[in-house]
């Protein structure tokens, strides 16, 4: 069974992506979903773009369910998807759906999968308020504030 | 040698470039790449110990040879939670 690892313009379901992992082996599946959130730090959040190195996003993504199937060898099946352009609150920016025999490999997986997929994958994310927008990251210095 | 350089989020909008062209001696290292970059943009300067390199789909370190034709990726810092902003201890990505 292939991992299923994809960048899109499209909105996430979850129902969608809890089915891409079915499995008659499975006796679990956790999927974790990261969610455009309306503010941050105390800024209002108009809404959020997220851009990407497309192919070197899509390489480290495969990686990250490698590292899975190595760490947790019982994994059944493993979904990472994550979204790119313009995302509104409220929606869904990246899902990770894994399934195993027990819970347990399931919420480790999931959980190692997003923290990882935080720090090694090329997206960048811009949050764009009432009074300016931020590339998240480094923050003061490259503030763009009209 | 002909190299190319590609920019990302704010380091596409602080220079309004996406793309640039470099002309570099043989054998010329990332960090070559990165200062003859910043020499053309100044604006990136501060930006260096944030920075992460990449060719191809792997992160690279500062310090290796480019070749000719190939394309240098200059990356800020990944979206991530708040509170991973450190440098990556020699140029590379942080991985464990």
């Amino acid at each position: 069974m292939d991992d299923l690892i994809e960048l899109t313009e499209r909105p996430l379901s979850e129902t969608a992506l809890a089915r891409t992992v079915d499995d008659p082996g499975a006796g679990a599946i956790a999927l974790f979903s990261g969610v455009v959130r309306d503010q941050t730090g105390g800024r209002r959040v108009k809404f959020l773009e997220y851009e990407a190195h497309a192919p070197m996003a899509v390489a480290k993504m495969r990686e990250i369910a490698a590292a899975l199937r190595e760490r947790w060898p019982d994994l059944r099946r493993v979904t990472i998807v994550h979204r790119v352009g313009r995302l509104e609150i409220g929606e869904s920016s990246v899902m990770i759906a894994v399934s195993s025999p027990h819970r347990r490999h399931a919420f480790e997986a999931c959980q190692y999968a997003i923290d990882t997929l935080k720090e090694t994958v090329p997206i960048w994310k811009k949050e764009h308020f009432e009074d300016g927008e931020v590339w998240v990251g480094l923050q003061s210095a490259c503030d763009h504030r009209h | 040698m002909k190299i190319q350089v590609r920019l990302f989020a704010r380091y596409r909008e602080a220079t309004g470039s996406e793309r640039l062209e470099l002309e570099m001696p043989e054998g010329g290292t990332v960090e070559a790449a990165w200062r003859a970059t910043v020499a053309r943009f100044p604006a990136l300067e501060p930006y260096r110990p944030y920075t992460l390199f990449a060719v191809g789909t792997d992160y690279v370190s500062a310090d290796r040879a480019l070749c000719a034709g190939e394309e240098l990726c200059l990356f800020p810092p990944v979206s991530g939670g708040a509170g991973r902003m450190h440098a990556p201890e020699d140029g590379h990505p942080w991985t464990t």
